[in-house]
């Protein structure tokens, strides 16, 4: 083997190593700079509204002697209406039912807003669809609000959750 | 219907003529630099399952230090341990990137071969899934750091998770700093990134179970050359530590490994469901690969068939075969003994065992010796020999097959009409692999009065079928059966090992063969005058004159 294909096939070596260092760790900006989030993120436990009906004496007759009962019962949570304003603009109305195919899982609220960094006024509810007293038949259910300024640094995630008491707060980083 | 699958099969093939190209030249400049010995690309295979126990081992160490209670603190310390933890952390994770990209050649180099359909289907397949595994174990490895580029996997593949209908909340969630990320968390990645890679051992055991002698490790030179060369990376550029994952700020800078996660610039600007179209797209066509890659059916080579009757049951077919095909059993007739069966689902037609059978009892139809034979007769026939010329027996596959000679040569043809090619001015007598080549075939070429036999094979860790060069060798030169007779003059033979894209090394060792066939003929033509005649004649002419 000549020197230059000794050299050459140390030099290739090496390439190949620095190829695999380099692509190992590649600078990656995943955001542009310039924004800020406002994140909403809680779940609610629904109250279950619940619709029975007495059977007659035939659909009894016809259930199986195991099942039978007097009363069926059909329930999903109550639906809630949530609504965000930023900035005194609507961004968002809509009603949210409960998760899962029966629609029986609590309610949750995911959602992601981008905003320019800066000081920024948040409004966001989630009521109770129908007034919850009448559909439920329960005690009325509370509505979730919160109104607030929020200033916002370049970079900056601010998250908007229930807090233990319940209420809706604004959460940040710890300095 | 057809004309579909003609299009299909035309596309396939212009696909794997790229890939066979661009694996061609990478050979060729490997093996000038590196010799066809310790050429990375011809082991990929066996690199991987040497960076599989890099892994392990590196692993090991890590575990020890690694608390699921504080994974981010816990990988920083480990990285501050300047004289091991370092260096072992950063072995890992190169070694992890080297495996990625010695599977990644390692796929291409088998699809661009042809060698994905049939009997290999189940490598193929399991090899599929064990790269799938890597990369799920990798994605779990990057996100027990809990950094900044650990977090954006975990929320994109959380992202993904989330567009199916099996979660009632979505697990996006568990990231956005409502609540402090549960242990449990980062104890199911801890768990998974450890089994994974026991599975992965187990896949590996399928995925060569059906080859005889898998070479599962590369030669030492390149094994110790490739770990220096990962430890003197992790020395000299060590992994650093992203920030901690933050759920309050923008994760606007990480680093990205873009050996597991170079998919995720795509996909984040992607809705969730395109990405599940796309991935599960890309995976049903490389998973369908035993189907389109596969040729006609009046294209495939027959299996190999054994004639029992001249099978004398002496096992050397059973031996040599390089995917354990053939078995011996019990003879039923009046003969005592075994005799060889060949299973045609485990058959990749190669033809190796036609070489190793010296009564030519077996070989796929066309290819046995006695097919050799008869072919071999026709050659010469129709290339009177001569004396100061060579004969090259090509593998199909190799520097002289007329795969690779056909836009060359215009003569260039199916062997199988005997329309013998060239290669700088040599005949060739082509065949499927240089292991399937009778030694009777080459004892026929050099007593038919041939100057020179040379044959060239693939490189011995590059062939098609495993193993024929090895046995090509062993039964020219070391007795192997069935053995090339000791009566054939080995002046006269000559192997040389080259791959497709080595023409130019091929013509060197051909012209280096056929001078040596011509001072051969010389040295006869000499050794043949009778001096005694010669001066008998030359004292006649002096006396009348």
């Amino acid at each position: 083997m000549s020197r230059v294909r000794v050299a050459s096939a140390v030099l290739v070596a090496l390439l190949m190593t620095f190829a695999i260092g380099a692509l190992s760790q590649v600078p990656y900006r995943a955001e542009s700079a310039g924004q800020a989030w406002i994140r909403l993120s809680w779940r609610v436990s629904a109250p279950r509204v619940e619709e029975c009906r007495t059977l007659t004496p035939e659909e009894i007759a016809a259930l199986p002697i195991h099942m039978r009962r007097k009363e069926v019962c059909d329930s999903e949570g109550l639906p809630y209406r949530l609504r965000i304003d930023l900035n005194g603009e609507g961004v968002e109305e809509t009603v949210i039912r409960g998760a899962g195919t029966r629609g029986d899982r609590p309610i949750y609220v995911y959602r992601e807003l981008r905003v320019e960094p800066g000081r920024h006024q948040i409004d966001v509810s989630l009521t109770p669809e129908g007034g919850g007293e009448a559909s439920t038949g329960h005690a009325p259910t509370e509505a979730l609000e919160l109104a607030e300024d929020v200033d916002l640094a370049d970079g900056d995630v601010a998250l908007i959750t229930r807090s233990e008491a319940g209420k809706l707060v604004v959460r940040r980083a710890e300095p | 219907m057809e004309d579909r699958q003609d299009v299909m099969r035309g596309l396939t093939a212009k696909l794997r003529t790229l890939g066979w190209n661009l694996i061609s030249r990478a050979d060729r400049f490997m093996n000038r630099l590196y010799s066809s010995r310790f050429n990375p690309l011809y082991h990929s295979g066996a690199l991987v399952v040497l960076l599989l126990i890099v892994l392990l081992l590196t692993g090991l160490y890590l575990l020890i230090f690694y608390r699921i209670g504080e994974p981010h603190a816990s990988v920083t310390r480990i990285t501050d341990q300047a004289w091991l933890g370092r260096w072992i952390r950063s072995l890992h994770r190169y070694g992890s990137d080297a495996a990625v990209f010695a599977v990644a050649i390692h796929a291409f180099r088998l699809f661009a071969q042809g060698r994905s359909w049939g009997p290999r289907t189940l490598a193929w397949l399991s090899g599929l899934v064990l790269l799938f595994v890597l990369l799920v174990s990798g994605w779990t490895g990057y996100v027990m750091v809990w950094d900044v580029q650990a977090r954006l996997l975990a929320v994109e593949g959380a992202r993904w998770l989330d567009v199916l209908p099996i979660f009632s909340e979505p697990l996006g969630r568990a990231f956005v700093g409502e609540q402090a990320i549960p242990s449990a968390f980062f104890f199911l990645n801890l768990f998974l990134h450890v089994a994974l890679p026991v599975g992965m051992f187990v896949i590996l055991w399928i995925h060569v179970s059906r080859i005889a002698r898998p070479g599962l490790l590369p030669p030492r030179g390149l094994m110790w050359g490739t770990l220096g060369l990962l430890l003197a990376l992790s020395v000299l550029w060590p992994i650093g530590m992203d920030p901690a994952a933050d759920a309050f700020r923008i994760p606007d800078r990480a680093t990205l490994d873009v050996f597991y996660a170079f998919w995720l610039p795509l996909t984040r600007v992607m809705p969730a469901g395109t990405v599940w179209v796309f991935g599960l797209s890309a995976t049903a066509i490389a998973l369908a690969a035993p189907l389109w890659t596969r040729p006609a059916t009046e294209d495939k080579a027959k299996p190999s068939a054994v004639d029992a009757r001249l099978c004398t049951g002496c096992e050397q077919c059973y031996l040599d075969c390089p995917y354990e095909a053939i078995t011996m059993r019990q003879r039923t007739d009046a003969r005592e003994g075994v005799y060889a069966v060949v299973d045609p689902a485990l058959c990749v037609s190669c033809g190796i065992c036609a070489a190793s059978c010296a009564p030519m009892g077996i070989g796929p139809p066309g290819m046995t010796g006695r097919d050799q034979l008869e072919r071999v007769e026709a050659f010469i026939r129709l290339v009177p020999p001569d004396p100061r010329d060579v004969v090259v027996v090509g593998c199909a596959r190799g520097a002289a097959g007329f795969e690779t000679l056909a836009a060359k040569d215009d003569n260039g043809g199916d062997p199988a009409v005997h329309t013998p090619g060239t290669v700088d001015g040599s005949r060739i007598f082509q065949v499927p692999c240089a292991g399937n080549v009778h030694t009777s075939v080459i004892e026929y070429l050099v007593r038919a009065g041939v100057g020179g036999v040379l044959v060239v094979a693939c490189h011995p860790r590059d062939c098609w079928s495993r193993e024929g060069p090895r046995w090509l060798e062993e039964r020219m030169y070391h007795d192997r059966e069935a053995e090339l007779k000791e009566r054939v003059d080995r002046n006269r033979l000559r192997v040389f090992h080259a791959s497709a894209g080595e023409h130019p090394e091929l013509a060197g060792a051909l012209a280096d063969f056929r001078d040596s066939v011509r001072r051969l003929a010389e040295a006869e033509a000499e050794a043949a005058i009778d001096l005694e005649l010669e001066c008998e004649a030359a004292e006649l002419q002096e006396a009348g004159s």
